[in-house]
């Protein structure tokens, strides 16, 4: 009799645990997909959104969107190639907003490497700077730019984009041929800081 | 099967690493629902209706997700009513709303950095109420990140500071900085709990090119009976490039001592602002002697992640230091959500005490 209670009781665990912890787990892993693909989908269409609203005809609009891109920090970086070229914008609050993103957003990812690397050749020396200071952000996963910063560092117009540049070429390490070449010359310039700081880069490397 | 049921949570795979990310909120939850039924005698009618008990929740939240998505994509940070603050409990939580309210022994001396304090955030009313309320709780407050071309952007904003009779005046800095993106520092101050000397203010020379933007310095006097005995000290207003941070405190090490010698008759320099670096970031400047900060231990970005803001001060020095510091959490106070908290800045003021009579140097312990 025992031993049959024992069995009974262990067969209703059997029918009733196991199922309830098999459907549990089958919907709740269901539901993580859904939610899962749900949020990317909706952050990714966002995302575009957003970027296309900086380029906006609305200044209104653009303003918003460079203002709430300041509020996030790090997580506007997907955005960092956008924010950049608003430093061209016409508008001053989208201006400032899109510095204030730019200067909270850390380094971006390797993927803006290419745009951020034809931007450093902007005529503009804002769009340039910022597009330096995130090549810097990125240390050696930038290396492939260095010659582009060598180009900017002997003949931007701007001292800001020069002194910018040096730093990115000290940020990205490894340095060419080309890039020691101006570094030498940067290091004969009459700005103090941008020959400080070639001149720093040329002792820490031995050159 | 196994790896299968280890991936996805169910079946005992939860059992075998809790803490694995799907894993572990499952186990939770389900911890959670047989707390919850506790007494429940399962059937499989019962564990089919929890499971859509489940799916509608998934639903539910999903659907809630969207719908704030939605807002964010409409800035809704932007366009929130005007009603910043729950305002009892602002003023249960604030008592020293006025400066008719504030201890007269004491100085409460601040910085804060209103980001990109223009245009856009004096045309937001919420915004501004916020700024006037917070700036209303100090004697004397050390702005950083004024960005705009319209000059009035400060005068505006004081005229909203008086608007109920307070008396607060203020010194602007140029536009500093070595792009086109300039910005400028400011010093706003009640006019009757502080003096200014107007022979000593100014930027700081920097003809190396150390800073990003020169430090904007004054030389202050508390108001009290007794002028010969009041607490006069250097303001030395700053804000790091976030880049170029241990570079630059470290030229803020040779300015600290550039002021400390500026004149013969005065020993208190307190050099406050957006350092962008935490209490262990302090290199040459944090290692001259009997140099002391107030921040430590907590964050001072509204976000909670840094401690880029301070407030400097030899110790040995500036014995006027009551002890009493703190980082004004807007959010709480204010009763804000965090996005509207943003909306004023992505820094909280950082804020500290001393006595309005001058105490001299400290004798040297031993």
């Amino acid at each position: 009799m025992r031993d049959f209670r024992y069995h009974l009781h262990s067969t209703s665990l059997g029918e009733i645990r196991r199922p309830l912890f098999r459907e549990f787990g089958l919907a709740v892993a269901a539901q993580k997909f859904l939610r899962a693909s749900l949020e990317q989908n909706i952050i990714m269409n966002t995302q575009e959104q957003w970027k296309a609203d900086l380029a906006s005809d609305e200044v209104a609009t653009r303003i918003a969107v460079a203002e709430q891109l300041a509020k996030m920090g790090s997580d506007a970086s997907f955005a960092a190639v956008e924010l950049v070229d608003s430093c061209r914008d016409s508008d001053e609050s989208v201006r400032n907003g899109s510095v204030a993103a730019l200067e909270s957003l850390g380094a971006p990812s390797t993927e803006t490497r290419g745009p951020l690397c034809e931007q450093a050749k902007d005529s503009n020396p804002l769009v340039a700077y910022w597009a330096i200071t995130l090549l810097g952000r990125m240390g050696t996963e930038a290396s492939s730019c260095q010659q582009v910063l060598a180009n900017v560092l002997t003949q931007a117009a701007e001292i800001s984009v020069q002194q910018r540049a040096v730093w990115a070429i000290g940020k990205i390490g490894v340095l060419g041929p080309t890039t020691i070449e101006s570094l030498k010359l940067a290091a004969g310039s009459n700005d103090p800081k941008l020959s400080r700081s070639a001149q720093q880069i040329l002792q820490q490397t031995e050159v | 099967m196994f790896v299968f049921t280890l991936l996805t949570g169910s079946g005992v795979g939860g059992y075998f690493n809790p803490h694995w990310p799907m894993v572990g909120p499952l186990m939770d939850w389900m911890t959670d629902w047989k707390q919850q039924h506790a007494d429940a005698n399962f059937t499989k009618a019962d564990v089919r209706n929890t499971v859509a008990d489940g799916v509608d929740r998934a639903k539910q939240y999903a659907a809630d997700r969207i719908s704030q998505v939605a807002n964010r994509n409409q800035y809704g940070g932007n366009v929130v009513p005007a009603q910043y603050a729950d305002q009892n409990r602002y003023a249960a939580e604030n008592r020293q709303g006025s400066s008719a309210n504030r201890a007269t022994d004491k100085l409460l001396i601040a910085t804060y950095n209103i980001q990109v304090f223009g245009k856009s955030k004096m045309s937001k009313p919420a915004v501004v109420d916020a700024l006037v309320k917070i700036v209303r709780l100090f004697d004397l407050v050390a702005i950083q990140e004024i960005r705009a071309q319209d000059d009035n952007i400060l005068p505006d904003f004081v005229k909203a500071l008086n608007a109920d009779g307070s008396q607060y005046d203020f010194i602007i800095s140029p536009r500093l900085g070595r792009t086109i993106s300039t910005e400028q520092y400011a010093f706003v101050f009640d006019r009757t709990r502080v003096e200014y000397d107007p022979n000593a203010v100014g930027t700081m020379s920097d003809p190396s090119d150390m800073l990003h933007r020169e430090p904007f310095v004054a030389r202050f006097r508390a108001r009290t009976s007794s002028p010969q005995h009041a607490f006069t000290f250097w303001m030395v207003n700053t804000h790091t490039d976030p880049d170029e941070v241990p570079e630059e405190v470290a030229a803020l090490a040779d300015v600290f001592e550039v002021m400390q010698r500026a004149r013969q008759d005065e020993d208190d320099v307190i050099l406050l602002g957006d350092l962008n670096a935490n209490e262990n970031e302090m290199g040459r400047l944090g290692k001259l002697p009997a140099m002391g900060w107030v921040v430590r231990g907590i964050t001072t970005n509204t976000r909670r992640t840094k401690a880029y803001d301070n407030i400097l001060f030899n110790t040995r020095a500036t014995g006027e230091f009551t002890g009493r510091w703190g980082v004004f959490d807007i959010e709480r106070a204010f009763g804000l959500t965090a996005e509207q908290a943003l909306d004023v800045s992505d820094h909280f003021p950082v804020w500290a005490e001393y006595s309005v009579w001058e105490a001299g140097p400290r004798p040297t312990p031993y």
